[in-house]
């Protein structure tokens, strides 16, 4: 019998680079010893030795599979001990896992983005996907929100995606701040009076949970069918390869089947928020 | 498919002599049986005849911890060992084991991703299987629309009889088995094969009676996809109080968590283990976030509890073509609630379908 990959074990990357993007937030930019080619809206495991592994969608573009990106909220265990490693550190990765963004059915239509806080993150590897050939999309509207101006990630480069000609962004932040001028509500009051020819439109999303749940029920409002709506769900994984039984949404494995999931698919189970 | 027949008192040399690292077997205990290493047990003890054992093939294949990786700081090449596992036999599983391993084949082999530790040990692992001759009170395999005796999938299968066991092989493994230890065994005669047929109606006849009173009009599998989004489920998990043993004792669950541990030497390699783990544990599905703000899709009992029902009669056969429940009963035996599966899938139904 032949000797088979061991799925569980992480192959090497080296942390290049750390950027500081919100006072939580930090983009961790991974060199593997392998390139580990991606769709957008793939996700990868990342292990801190001896920590753990956590799973996340790489921010950065699918063309540089060298080069891997993904940008961590602070938010437990494995994401505390990963905010303090300094470049150099050697991590681990597995994967790519699931399915991805479905681009090519976006091709030629109009697509919305809708992200909040840290769920621009896999967005960014979407939009930097789109942007490389833009002229196969209608257009591409960004909708982002964030707590706090401060917490808006990826600011540097808003003038860089406007400049495109078939991108818009429009950001807005919850909660009011001195020297903001801005947008103020959150990111579900960017879908009023939507712009868009909704019938040749798909809308993608990305964020917390509750914010997926009202995005949902507002491009329904807006005239969505649930068959245009893509969401990446968030769920706990751990082997990323349909075993471990944890992220199921009715008979789906988001680590398989997703984790960006048409609402269609998904909309008659329990639970799904 | 040619019968043999092998004596009581031959069974021990078969299984003894079979070339294999580890012999284990269903043994008599004073409460009920296991399965444990032959070597260590007085052949006397051999209990192939009783009920099926609480343990089942699981174990043998999906150990309930091991370490699947080890990852040192300066390279990631280590691979543990995963292609060498000697043969291995286990002597006592049933059809509902035999059931078990196509449903544990299809999750960690027979999909896009091979688990090299489960698939090594499946290809070491050499079956002796036994038609049932006394069900367990719990067993409800004739509800789910199975047979008591093994039907495919085993090496070699014992059906008992008067003074010995008719003996199948199912494989060419199995056909080796017998043909290395052949002189134990001689062709089994036309009324033996009768004796062993005439068992077979009998146990189902037996199970057919235990679980007369929980039969239902329609199968498990529509009583329960039809009972999704029922709003009885919070008085049906009442008693389940989260034990988890269900998930553990279940030869088909087969949910686990991986977790990294450093070496005791800092500057050692790291390690990553895979355990068990259940679907009713709040902790399960629960993720990662700030103290008091760590969402799960399924906060409360009922919704876990619903889903581990749901998931075994309705989204594993849609995922995987295969009913995830194989009516072992051991469920039933384990749950420290008093929760019966039969009872659960009656209660379930709804009542205008009750006969």
């Amino acid at each position: 019998m032949a000797t088979l990959t061991n799925i569980y074990a992480p192959a090497a990357a080296v942390l290049e680079d750390v950027i500081v993007e919100t006072p939580t937030i930090r983009t961790f930019v991974l060199r593997p010893a392998e390139p580990m080619p991606f769709r957008a809206g793939q996700f990868v495991q990342l292990t801190l030795p001896g920590v753990g592994e956590a799973p996340f969608t790489p921010s950065s573009s699918p063309y540089e599979p060298e080069r891997l990106e993904v940008t961590v909220l602070r938010t437990g265990r494995v994401t505390d001990a990963l905010h303090a490693v300094p470049p150099g550190t050697e991590l681990g990765l597995r994967g790519p896992f699931g399915k991805g963004y479905p681009i090519e059915k976006l091709h030629g239509k109009q697509v919305l983005l809708v992200g909040g806080g840290v769920g621009l993150a896999p967005l960014r590897s979407l939009i930097l996907a789109m942007m490389a050939d833009i002229t196969k999309f209608q257009r591409l509207s960004i909708k982002y929100g964030a707590r706090v101006p401060d917490e808006l990630l990826y600011r540097r480069s808003y003038d860089e995606w406007r400049a495109h000609e078939r991108v818009d962004l429009t950001e807005t932040i919850d909660i009011p701040a001195p020297g903001w001028t801005g947008r103020v509500g959150l990111v579900t009051t960017l879908l009023d009076g939507l712009d868009i020819d909704i019938a040749s439109s798909y809308a993608v999303s990305c964020g917390p949970a509750i914010m997926l749940k009202f995005v949902t029920a507002r491009l329904l409002e807006a005239g969505y069918a649930p068959s245009q709506i893509y969401l990446s769900m968030n769920r706990r994984m751990s082997c990323g390869i349909g075993k471990c039984g944890r992220c199921n949404i009715g008979p789906y494995y988001l680590c398989k089947d997703g984790p960006d999931m048409c609402y269609e698919k998904i909309k008659d189970y329990p639970n799904v928020f | 498919m040619s019968t043999y027949f092998i004596a009581d008192d031959r069974l021990p040399e078969f299984l003894l002599g079979l070339d294999a690292s580890a012999v284990y077997a269903q043994t008599a205990r004073e409460e009920g049986s296991d399965i444990e290493a032959l070597d260590r047990a007085h052949p006397a003890e051999l209990g192939l005849r009783l009920p099926r054992a609480p343990l089942s093939v699981k174990s043998f294949l999906f150990p309930a911890k091991e370490r699947v990786a080890v990852y040192p700081s300066s390279s990631y090449r280590w691979q543990p060992r995963a292609d060498a596992e000697q043969p291995l036999v286990v002597a006592g599983l049933r059809a509902c084991d035999m059931a078990a391993l196509a449903i544990l084949d299809r999750v960690f082999i027979q999909e896009d991703y091979v688990d090299p530790f489960y698939s090594a040990r499946r290809e070491a692992l050499r079956t002796v299987s036994v038609d049932c001759v006394e069900p367990a009170a719990s067993c409800f395999c004739n509800l789910l629309g199975a047979k008591p005796y093994p039907q495919e999938g085993f090496d070699v299968n014992l059906g008992p009889v008067a003074g010995g066991y008719v003996a199948e092989a199912g494989s060419e493994k199995g056909k080796e088995m017998l043909l290395a230890a052949a002189k134990l065994f001689h062709e089994a005669t036309p009324e033996q094969v009768a004796e062993r047929d005439a068992a077979r109606a009998a146990c189902e006849q037996k199970l057919a009676a235990q679980n007369g009173a929980f039969a239902t009009a329609d199968s498990p599998q529509k009583i329960v996809a039809a009972a999704i989004e029922d709003d009885r489920w919070l008085e049906l998990a009442a008693s389940c109080v989260e034990c988890g043993s269900c998930s553990a004792i279940c030869p088909t669950c087969h949910c686990f968590q991986l977790y990294d541990q450093p070496s005791d030497d800092a500057a050692g390699p790291s390690e990553r283990m895979k355990v068990w783990d259940s679907c009713l544990l709040a902790s399960y599905a629960r993720m990662a976030g700030v103290g008091g703000m760590k969402a799960s899709p399924r906060p409360e009992l009922r919704q876990r509890y619903a889903n581990r029902v749901i998931h075994k009669f309705a989204w594993f056969p849609e995922q995987m073509g295969l009913l995830g429940c194989v009516g072992c009963g051991r469920c039933t035996d384990a749950c420290l609630g008093g929760g019966d599966l039969r009872q659960l899938l009656r209660d379930l139904e709804p009542v205008e379908a009750k006969t």
